[in-house]
């Protein structure tokens, strides 16, 4: 009965502290920037509310410095708010690959003789960062800079690769649950997708059509070839085997503890 | 003339049959062979483990595609690996059922204190090959967990600073914490785990098996003699002599009396015996009844372990996919074992704090036994010590599922 009650008492906690990211929202941060408003610009804190940042935990410390419980003077560490050479830095904090490869990307663009260098939030947004998929290559996006028909075009190769390393993982999915051997596809496949990532922070934009065209494309084509030549294996009928050999071995041990 | 060896192999063999053991008097009891259960695995992890060695590569480029090419080009790849990853999650299961048996046994206390300390060494030695296991794969997983781990030593007080240091040599997850991972978990804990489980098992045969809680030493006094030795040989004052010359007959204090058997052993004339409310104590040759027993547990386990393997692996297992340092998972999680630690620090305000309540806990269960030294055993008179326990096992549980579901 005690146990009982115990157990009872510790899931009732569950029901408020289910949720740790409460405790972001009682800090210091939120609780001034949350009602106030800049020259009519959308609020911070109810874009990062909506935001892949808030479902992971990472709050405005973790950007912009300081300790959202305790101090928030620029001395003890806050930086306030970064321009937009400072704002890759911060992302790099956590996402050190992807900053290389912007940065290998942008000295690429300046020794081709460019004037002009992407950083994360223009893709990415700064408040309101959404997860990473190819939904951040949209017109909206694009046109800020490129013309949109340089842009429609792009996008058209990238949704294309898109939904073909989707339907592979989809195939591929249906073929483990029907017990064929696909952990070298599955391998495969996510170099594939890494490859393909890659490619949005290595390559500027003149050459990604071109490079999904000639490799990603090229290389799923190859994967589904293997895919449709996987064929399934005896693995149960072995596995159905040692079970009756355990369980003759397990009934035999039982005789003879009756039997001595 | 008998030549030597045969002469001693009969002597061993006599002594293997006519040594008794404690018998299981139900299904309960068989939780008892959970040491041996824990040991056959542990071995079993062994041998797969340098079948998977052969064909391992630490190497940050080539460490996920040699795992995978021992699945599809070596004959029983996959079975070995499933054996191995499996295994490695049955195993601490297994220890954690064997430990809470021994804890609410109170089987830690006198000369089987070393025990407990060097089986509390084992299942640190078994969580950091868990935690070493989990990284050599290579895979999204084991990065990011890399990643997670060497945050959480980072939060050591004082040396925190110089354990991520050891582990990265200052470059981040890398190709270097790799190869040193990789040497952990196939030299250091290896040979360390070999050497603590000979310790341990030595201990348990010097000791004895701990007879149930509710059994007490009871003197035939008719048959006694008054020599005292069994006084002698109590380390837990339960025996008093009481008169005098030859009148002296030895007195049992029960609720003190840890069933050790010592007295048992230096009675010449063998008039001791464990006995409960519910009658003697049960014993049986260890060869063959024990042995027929110790099999039965070791096979239920391994119908279980080859079950999981064969056919409930894609349920246990997740689908593996290469190192993405891209890619965060959005379900990144560690083993079931490490779930409810995660959970408690995920809770906490600061991870510091939070590593301090854990390593408080592990030091208290780790010095148990001088805390606990002797006192009453039986489980139905301890008011505070075994609802203590069963909670203790009720919220580990509650933050091992809760840590699953977040």
């Amino acid at each position: 009965m005690r146990l009982f009650f115990v157990m009872i008492l510790l899931l009732g906690c569950s029901v408020c502290h289910a949720d740790s990211r409460l405790t972001l929202l009682n800090d210091n941060c939120v609780r001034c920037h949350l009602t106030c408003e800049r020259n009519g610009k959308p609020n911070s804190v109810l874009l990062w509310k909506k935001s892949v940042h808030y479902t992971s935990n990472s709050g405005c410390a973790d950007c912009h410095g300081g300790n959202r419980y305790l101090d928030l003077k620029f001395n003890k560490g806050h930086i306030g708010l970064p321009d937009k050479r400072e704002s890759e830095q911060m992302c790099g904090q956590c996402h050190q690959y992807e900053y290389e490869q912007m940065a290998k990307r942008n000295l690429k663009g300046i020794l081709n003789g460019s004037k002009c260098s992407v950083s994360c939030i223009d893709c990415h947004g700064h408040h309101n960062i959404e997860p990473s998929t190819v939904h951040c290559i949209n017109a909206g996006n694009c046109s800020r800079c490129h013309s949109p028909d340089h842009a429609n075009d792009l996008i058209g190769t990238i949704r294309l690769a898109d939904s073909k390393l989707k339907s592979l993982k989809k195939q591929i999915q249906k073929r483990i649950r029907k017990r064929y051997p696909a952990a070298s596809s599955i391998a495969d496949l996510e170099k594939l997708n890494y490859e393909f990532k890659a490619v949005f922070h290595e390559i500027t934009m003149k050459e990604l059509s071109k490079v999904i065209r000639s490799q990603t494309l090229v290389s799923a084509t190859k994967l589904q070839t293997a895919i449709d030549d996987t064929k399934p294996t005896n693995w149960y009928v072995q596995g159905a085997c040692v079970i009756l050999f355990l369980s003759l071995c397990f009934v035999l041990t039982l005789y003879l503890s009756k039997v001595l | 003339m008998v030549s030597t060896w045969d002469a001693q192999l009969v002597d061993l063999v006599k002594k293997i049959h006519f040594e008794k053991t404690i018998a299981p008097r139900n299904l309960w009891d068989f939780l008892g062979y959970s040491g041996t259960v824990g040991a056959a695995l542990f071995i079993t992890q062994f041998c797969t483990g340098l079948m998977l060695l052969f064909h391992y590569s630490p190497d940050e480029t080539r460490a996920f595609s040699s795992t995978i090419a021992l699945k599809n080009n070596w004959p029983f790849g996959t079975l070995f690996s499933n054996m191995h990853a499996i295994g490695a999650k049955l195993v601490v299961c297994i220890i954690f059922i064997h430990m809470f048996r021994i804890l609410y046994f109170s089987a830690y206390r006198g000369h089987k204190s070393n025990q407990w300390f060097s089986g509390m060494i084992m299942l640190t030695i078994i969580l950091a090959f868990g935690f070493t296991g989990y990284i050599l794969p290579w895979s999204q997983q084991s990065y990011w967990a890399s990643i997670i781990g060497i945050e959480a030593f980072k939060t050591v007080p004082v040396i925190g600073d110089l354990l991520s240091w050891a582990l990265t040599a200052g470059q981040g997850s890398s190709v270097v914490i790799l190869f040193r991972i990789y040497f952990i978990h196939c030299i250091i804990l290896p040979v360390a785990a070999a050497y603590i489980l000979f310790l341990h098992i030595k201990q348990v045969r010097l000791t004895r098996i701990t007879a149930p809680p509710e059994m007490y030493a009871s003197v035939d006094l008719d048959r006694c003699l008054g020599c005292g030795l069994c006084s002698e040989g109590c380390t837990f004052e339960a025996i008093i002599l009481r008169g005098a010359g030859d009148e002296k007959r030895p007195e049992i204090k029960t609720k003190w009396c840890n069933g050790c058997r010592a007295c048992m052993e230096n009675c010449p004339q063998g008039c001791i015996e464990l006995v409960s409310d519910k009658g003697k104590l049960l014993r049986e040759p260890s060869f063959p009844h024990g042995a027929v027993h110790r099999a039965s547990a070791i096979l239920a386990a391994y119908l279980l372990f080859f079950t999981c393997v064969y056919f409930l692996y894609p349920f246990i297992l997740s689908d593996k996919a290469p190192a993405d340092p891209l890619q965060t998972p959005g379900n990144l999680k560690p083993d079931w074992y490490f779930l409810a630690p995660y959970q408690v620090l995920i809770l906490m305000p600061s991870k510091r704090l939070g590593l301090m309540i854990l390593s408080a806990l592990y030091m208290l269960l780790f010095s148990w036994p001088l805390i606990d030294r002797r006192g009453q055993r039986n489980p139905d008179n301890r008011i505070f010590f075994v609802p203590a326990v069963k909670t203790g096992i009720v919220a580990f549980m509650v933050f091992t599922f809760w840590g699953w579901l977040s």
